[in-house]
């Protein structure tokens, strides 16, 4: 278990003050265009678009696939991040296999549902992460002030001990949060990514099907 | 007509039937026994891809970040950059093992070989500078002051000239091999990455990645004569990114790597005009021929694969499953 108090101050200290004036510190050109929305090294791509993974014809105007109960059972499992990959082409051949004289037509829709699912589901994980951006930009604020306060009585020839080690380990447990959300951060950044390689590799597999 | 074979000492005579079928076997196999090496960004390896099989057979770890490779020409060794670990690695094709290092300077990218193989030149790109290595010698013969975030690498088909990209300064400086030094600057689009010469040496084609263009170059007269814009339905143009250029040996068509958009477009290389538009991979990134020019193999970054592309019937066949961002390839001549 994590216990505050065997923490080094000083080691701390170094990181609050990185927090306080690198990460947030003064406005550098590459700060400021930064967007505040997107904590993530990878580039943003806000929505994928069809035509960026899709060659086959077109998903405009087509009826809700929704509508067809054995489309949107495939298309919730599909979309399923749980449902392997691997078992993805067996479900398409399975449903190809029985979806008699409409078929193209059908799986075109399977396609335009899983696109319109996984989408959604990307969009989440953005929003998301656009929420988590804010709440550390927030954090960071609150370490900087923190750390200010610490630095300040410290400096002071008779501050209350007992004080300045309140201030110290509020500082580093706040510290600590930080870091452990910006590990987080970085695997959730991964996630969209995840979600466009899931897509294309289900509109390689219906694809060759509809053309 | 009956063959004899040679062997150890002793001259046997072939029947005609077993001829006629050994001969179809070994052609066969000749025309698909190339390998594939693919750098894998993300996992330091190099995957060894059996075009006749069209799967991954073997996995060989390298250095940091491997981004460009090039092949020896007799095919005994493969040259990487490891751009995180500020070397070039040799690998032994036949042990599939890091043989050596080349003293390449700080991150290496991309890189190129001379015809014969005995030069190396490759960009770092911290430092603004193309490196000149000496292969056989293991050793750096000069480093010449380029643009800022220097990239793509072309040698000119007769070896004189070799085609830098700087991406941040946004040109194609033109290096004299001989007298190793700049001669000429070629204003071009956003970020350029990327520079292949025709086989007969006309011209020289600079891919901008930002710019979203393929500025077609006089090599003689350092001017832009063309610039090749890409536009693919649905798409918005800032998708739209070429990097990797190739020409078939005929100097008829081009394939150019349009990042991004998952697509390589296939150019008209006499007119200049875009035929068609291949769907790949995601974040398609580098092209190479086999040796016969029958496919083309292109990296696709995202997707963790290769497409290979029938080159006669421009039609993507297959995908093969590689490392984790996968980023250059070479294939073995033979």
């Amino acid at each position: 278990m994590w216990a505050p108090q065997l923490r080094k101050p000083a080691a701390t200290f170094g990181l609050a003050w990185a927090i306080a004036f690198c990460v947030i510190g003064e406005p550098s050109e590459a700060a400021t265009r930064r967007d505040p929305d997107w904590p993530c090294q990878q580039i943003k791509v806000p929505t994928i678009s069809a035509a960026a993974i899709w060659s086959g014809p077109s998903l405009e105007g087509l009826p809700s696939w929704s509508a067809d109960q054995d489309v949107a059972d495939l298309v919730e499992r599909l979309a399923a991040r749980r449902t392997p990959i691997e078992d993805a082409q067996k479900l398409i051949d399975e449903f190809s296999d029985k979806a008699g004289s409409q078929k193209r037509a059908r799986l075109l829709l399977v396609f335009a549902g899983v696109f319109e699912e996984l989408n959604k589901q990307r969009d989440e994980v953005i929003g998301g992460l656009a929420r988590v951006a804010h709440r550390q930009a927030a954090s960071a604020d609150q370490i900087r002030d923190e750390n200010h306060d610490f630095l300040e009585l410290r400096s002071k020839a008779d501050s209350d001990p007992n004080k300045l080690k309140e201030l110290g380990d509020k500082l580093d447990w706040d510290t600590r949060i930080f870091e452990d959300r910006n590990r987080s951060i970085t695997y959730a950044c991964e996630v969209p990514v995840l979600i466009e390689q899931r897509l294309f590799a289900i509109a390689r597999m219906i694809e060759p099907k509809v053309e | 007509m009956q063959a004899q074979l040679i062997r150890r000492g002793r001259i046997r005579r072939w029947p005609p039937l077993l001829l006629s079928l050994a001969l179809t076997l070994g052609a066969t196999s000749s025309a698909f026994a190339y390998t594939a090496y693919v750098t894998n960004e993300r996992d330091n390896t190099v995957s060894v891809v059996d075009l006749d099989k069209m799967q991954t057979v073997k996995t060989i770890q390298v250095g940091q970040r491997p981004r460009g490779i090039v092949i020896s020409p007799d095919g005994k060794f493969l040259y990487i950059c490891a751009g995180d670990d500020d070397i070039v690695q040799i690998v032994d094709t036949k042990s599939q093992q890091v043989v050596g290092d080349l003293p390449s300077g700080p991150d290496p990218e991309l890189l190129a070989l001379n015809k014969t193989g005995d030069l190396l030149y490759l960009s770092n790109e911290n430092d603004a500078l193309v490196t000149i290595i000496d292969v056989k010698e293991r050793k750096a013969l000069a480093q010449i002051p380029v643009g800022v975030e220097p990239e793509g690498m072309g040698v000119s088909p007769d070896g004189k000239i070799v085609v830098n990209t700087s991406e941040t300064t946004n040109m194609a400086h033109f290096i004299d091999t001989d007298k190793r030094d700049v001669v000429a600057n070629v204003l071009v689009d956003a970020r350029p990455r990327y520079a292949e010469w025709k086989s007969d040496g006309s011209e020289v084609w600079v891919s901008a990645e930002v710019g979203g263009t393929v500025s077609v170059i006089d090599p003689v007269k350092h001017v832009v004569t063309k610039k090749i814009t890409f536009s693919v339905p649905g798409l918005r143009s800032e998708a739209i990114q070429p990097v990797g250029i190739r020409f078939t040996k005929d100097g008829k068509l081009a394939f150019v790597a349009l990042g991004p958009a998952n697509r390589v477009a296939v150019v008209n290389a006499q007119t200049h005009e875009v035929e068609k538009y291949l769907l790949v991979g995601q974040r398609v990134w580098q092209l190479a021929f086999t040796p016969d020019q029958k496919y083309l193999i292109s990296t696709n970054g995202v997707s963790n694969d290769i497409s290979v592309i029938d080159v006669a019937d421009l039609k993507v066949i297959k995908s093969v499953q590689v490392g984790s961002f996968p980023w250059g390839v070479a294939i073995s001549p033979e």
